[in-house]
């Protein structure tokens, strides 16, 4: 019964504002154990305005993937391939 | 023995021949030390995320070897000696190398049992018309 509580997005009609679509690591799905520090493109997703690195809760990321994320990010930083403070 | 990378950035004002001897040099560190190169990739010049010593600008190249962590520590040091050798990094890439095959594994096991949910069910609708017979 209490499944049946959970809210859902109406089809057409009046659209729910307390409806969030939920979110997942990305990793997970696609099957990615490595992240390549080199992959700016991918890191780019991962990092907010001020350079700073996106908390989990923004992007979906598991605890295991997030670590990974960090690191690649931190060497990233350090051959300068991603800022550590926006300009 | 085991796989690892150098990033190596250096100053951008050289000459290529300078540029091409300094990634010579490197990997005759990387042979002296009886470690073997797989790939030497230059990425060339890139613009910089932040300067470095007021310099915007850097020339990226990248080493791919085998060897042991006699090698590591000898390139590391002769790196950092080198004034033209702005930021330089080593990984190794054991683990994420098993991971990557881990995942080949499960991608190449997650094809296999498809084709034999497809061949079940032919043998199955064939005695299926027989009960129809029967009844
Ligand atoms: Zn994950």
């Amino acid at each position: 019964m209490a499944m049946q509580q959970r809210p859902r997005r109406p089809r057409g009609g009046k659209r729910n504002f307390f409806y969030k679509k939920k979110k997942y690591c990305k990793f997970c799905a696609g099957n990615i154990d490595v992240i390549d520090y080199k992959d700016i493109n991918l890191l780019r997703n991962y990092v907010l305005e001020g350079s700073m690195i996106a908390p989990r809760r923004a992007t979906g990321t598991c605890a295991k993937h997030q670590r990974k994320l960090q690191t690649a990010i931190k060497r990233a930083r350090v051959m300068a391939l991603l800022p550590y403070v926006s300009e | 023995m085991s796989f690892y990378e150098t990033l190596i950035l250096t100053v951008p004002h050289l000459t290529d021949e300078e540029q091409d001897q300094i990634a010579a040099d490197y990997t005759a560190v990387i042979e002296g030390q009886k470690g073997t190169i797989r790939n030497v990739d230059k990425w060339g010049k890139r613009v910089l995320a932040y300067p470095i010593n007021k310099i915007n600008e850097g020339v990226y190249t990248l080493i791919e070897f085998t060897g042991d962590g006699k090698v590591v520590l000898e390139l590391d040091r002769k790196l950092k000696i080198n004034e033209n050798v702005m930021r330089h990094i080593v990984v190794n890439q054991d683990h994420d190398i098993k991971l990557r095959e881990r995942a080949e594994a499960k991608a190449k096991k997650k094809q296999r049992p498809v084709k034999v949910e497809v061949e079940a069910p032919t043998v199955e609708s064939t005695p299926a018309p027989e009960t129809k017979e029967e009844a």
